[in-house]
């Protein structure tokens, strides 16, 4: 059948069908590692989930896709009557079919005639089932309902309590919100120097007005991010499976723990933070958990633990892969930087890990089919990065591996330091900004071949904000104050010449052709008009890997 | 008698988008979209303008059948036509819809033509549906 509605259906369908899949999927994983029990209530969204996958496909003419729902939903009728065996193996056997049946959809393919292997799943349902009603005769049929006019008297007065709103409205809604953000500001801007400049109550009361709208603004924009903000737990469940299999795969044990799935996060970064989350769990089970009997070899339990967690805070939220392996043998990392003629000696542990996230720099010796070669913590890292993210790993030898992702709650708009240096202004996110201190002269040293600031009785390693961005040439002693930056653990103080207001800003992303130039995350429009560069804090807290690249005179 | 407004009844999104279609594209008339009995019931009580239910059987909260066994024992919208969404399988629940008081039913997959042959039979052009 390709009749026009049945064509512009399809994608929908598609991802439809998939969607019920994982559904069910997770629905059975869960029963499978007994974290939940197959309750009248999971049977009921099971067998639902598989009727509208049915009806779905019958209604675009895919039979053998309807033949094959219709076939898994019959093989729960045995389940919900307390044989633990039964329900076992129609469990495993619903997750094979479910598994070979997703494949044809996550190749964007539907089959007309069922494929050799669909067929041998369902014959197998089939054959469990018909075992399972042999055994146990009959089912009981669930209690009548309800009187049936006192239910729709009931019904009749009953509310709706959700809509459905599209993802296109929201993205519109956003940057509608953006721009009026910009306009409102520039308005207020320029009302304020219209009543400083010719005062009168008519200027004081338009710019007291303006204000009022400002802070309105502020609520409605606050609302308009809280639409857009999803549970983390749909990027989660999808890993379940993945663990399960990779871990049989590879010989290793594993449990698999999540906590904090109801956590928030912007759509945009729900949306990609898959991609970097299996970057991560892969590398955890293909390098770091480590074989079952090396584990009980060095005291450890034989079963490994994967946890994902997530979790939010004030101003950002976080997920973090740990894993309980081998950690990140530090020592192999110095080696290895020193085979590359990287000058280490004066890096810190927290340093030299941090050295994993360049490219082509992995420990492992061989090529690995599962992870690649190292290919995969450079790229976490960008599309971290390009989600206006961070990452960093910490590990402990012989214990274990910790990658934290952090992100901005709201990604569009953020606060800010306007610092001037060398007579230009940028502007500093405040999330990342500590405090900005005035240099009185001598705290400043040079140690080895970078400049180091005291700060509360520690060595900050500092960065000429002017050098860094190529405004002027460093001249020691010259900047008067210094903005300590902090992040994912580490410190860096940003020496500039003045700092001064703190003002809320919207984010412009650089245009493409741009690239990344160094130290810049992106623009900005203040209220006076002025087009303001964003300073890249994850980058300038990185400094010391692009100080290297540089040293090292090639791409690492 | 053109038909302007149509309740659908079912609990997936992607038969309301396939109806939405074929609908529209007959008579350009609105489609009301619905996900269950209960909602169902809501909007006819809202709606006095919709003409004509397209009802699935299989739905949570309450299902096809249960809907028509409210709607026949409390005489309410019986004046507007019932058709139901069958599935293969399921023809013990279609013919019990139908005994019911429904007018009658599509089998998917349907041919749009084969929606507008029903449509066309129970608002026959002398004017207004015929009874249920």
């Amino acid at each position: 059948m390709t009749t026009p509605e049945f064509r512009e259906i399809l994608d929908d369908y598609l991802s439809s069908s998939r969607e019920l899949l994982e559904k069910a999927e997770d629905s059975l994983l869960s029963v499978e590692s007994a974290e939940s029990a197959l309750s009248a209530e999971v049977l009921a969204e099971l067998k639902r989930v598989f009727h509208t996958l049915k009806g779905n496909s019958a209604m675009m003419g895919f039979d053998a896709v309807a033949h094959a729902a219709h076939a898994m939903e019959d093989a729960l009728a045995p389940c919900g009557t307390g044989d633990a065996a039964v329900e076992e193996e129609i469990v495993s056997l619903l997750l094979v079919a479910i598994g070979r049946i997703s494949t044809a959809f996550r190749a964007g393919e539907v089959p007309e005639l069922a494929p050799p292997e669909w067929n041998e799943s369902l014959a197998a349902l089939a054959r469990a089932g018909e075992a399972a009603a042999a055994a146990a005769p009959g089912a009981r049929r669930p209690a009548g309902a309800p009187a049936i006019v006192d239910e729709a008297i009931r019904v009749l007065g009953a509310r709706a309590l959700s809509l459905r709103v599209s993802h296109a409205s929201l993205e519109r809604l956003l940057e509608l919100s953006g721009e009026l953000h910009v306009l409102l500001a520039s308005a207020t801007e320029r009302v304020r120097r219209l009543a400083s400049r010719v005062p009168s109550d008519e200027a004081t009361a338009a710019s007291e007005g303006l204000e009022a709208l400002g802070r309105t603004f502020d609520l409605l924009e606050h609302e308009i991010f809280a639409t857009r903000l999803v549970p983390v737990g749909s990027v989660f469940s999808r890993f379940r499976r993945l663990v399960r299999d990779l871990s049989l795969q590879l010989g290793k044990e594993v449990d698999f723990v999540v906590h904090g799935e109801e956590t928030t996060f912007d759509k945009s970064v729900v949306d990609e933070l898959g991609e970097p989350l299996l970057h991560l769990v892969r590398n955890a089970l293909d390098h770091g958990i480590e074989l079952p009997a090396e584990r009980l070899a060095r005291g450890k339990p034989r079963r490994a633990t994967l946890t994902l967690v997530a979790r939010q805070g004030s101003n950002l939220a976080e997920v973090a892969v740990l894993d309980d392996g081998a950690g990140i043998d530090v020592e192999r990392v110095r080696r290895k930087a020193a085979e590359k003629g990287l000058r280490v000696a004066g890096m810190d542990e927290a340093a030299l890990m941090d050295l994993v996230f360049l490219p082509a720099f992995s420990t492992r010796t061989g090529v690995s089919e599962i992870s690649g070669r190292g290919v995969g913590l450079d790229v976490v890292k960008a599309s971290v990065e390009r989600l206006g993210g961070s990452v960093r790993v910490r590990s402990r030898p012989g214990c274990g591996t910790e990658f934290r992702l952090t992100f901005p709650l709201t990604l569009a708009q953020t606060n800010a330091l306007l610092v001037s240096v060398d007579g230009e202004t940028f502007a500093l996110p405040v999330s990342f900004l500590e405090e900005t201190v005035r240099l009185e002269g001598a705290e400043l040293h040079r140690v080895v071949s970078h400049g180091v600031l005291r700060f509360r009785d520690r060595l900050v390693p500092a960065l000429d904000a002017g050098a860094f961005l190529g405004t002027a040439r460093v001249s020691e002693g010259r900047r008067r104050f210094a903005s300590i930056l902090s992040g994912g653990g580490r410190h860096k103080a940003l020496l500039v010449d003045r700092p001064l207001e703190t003002v809320r800003i919207v984010v412009k992303p650089l245009d493409e052709s741009l690239g990344r130039p160094l130290g810049i995350s992106g623009a900005t429009l203040l209220g006076d008009g002025r087009v303001v560069m964003i300073l890249d804090a994850i980058g300038l807290l990185d400094a010391h890997l692009e100080e290297l690249r540089v040293a090292a005179g090639r791409e690492l | 008698m053109r038909l302007k407004k149509v309740l659908v009844v079912d609990d997936s999104e992607l038969v309301h988008k396939m109806h939405g279609l074929v609908l529209q594209r007959y008579q350009r008339c609105e489609v009301i979209h619905t996900y269950d009995g209960n909602q169902a019931l809501e909007a006819l009580n809202r709606d006095p303008e919709i003409q004509l239910i397209l009802l699935d059987i299989n739905m949570p909260v309450m299902d096809g059948l249960r809907f028509l066994e409210v709607r026949k024992q409390t005489g309410l919208f019986t004046e507007i036509p019932v058709i139901i969404i069958s599935t293969e399988g399921k023809e013990d629940d279609t013919a019990r819809g139908m005994a019911l008081g429904a007018a009658g039913y599509v089998c998917k997959p349907f041919r749009p033509a084969q929606l507008h042959a029903i449509i066309d039979g129970l608002f026959d052009s002398r004017g207004g549906p015929e009874a249920p």
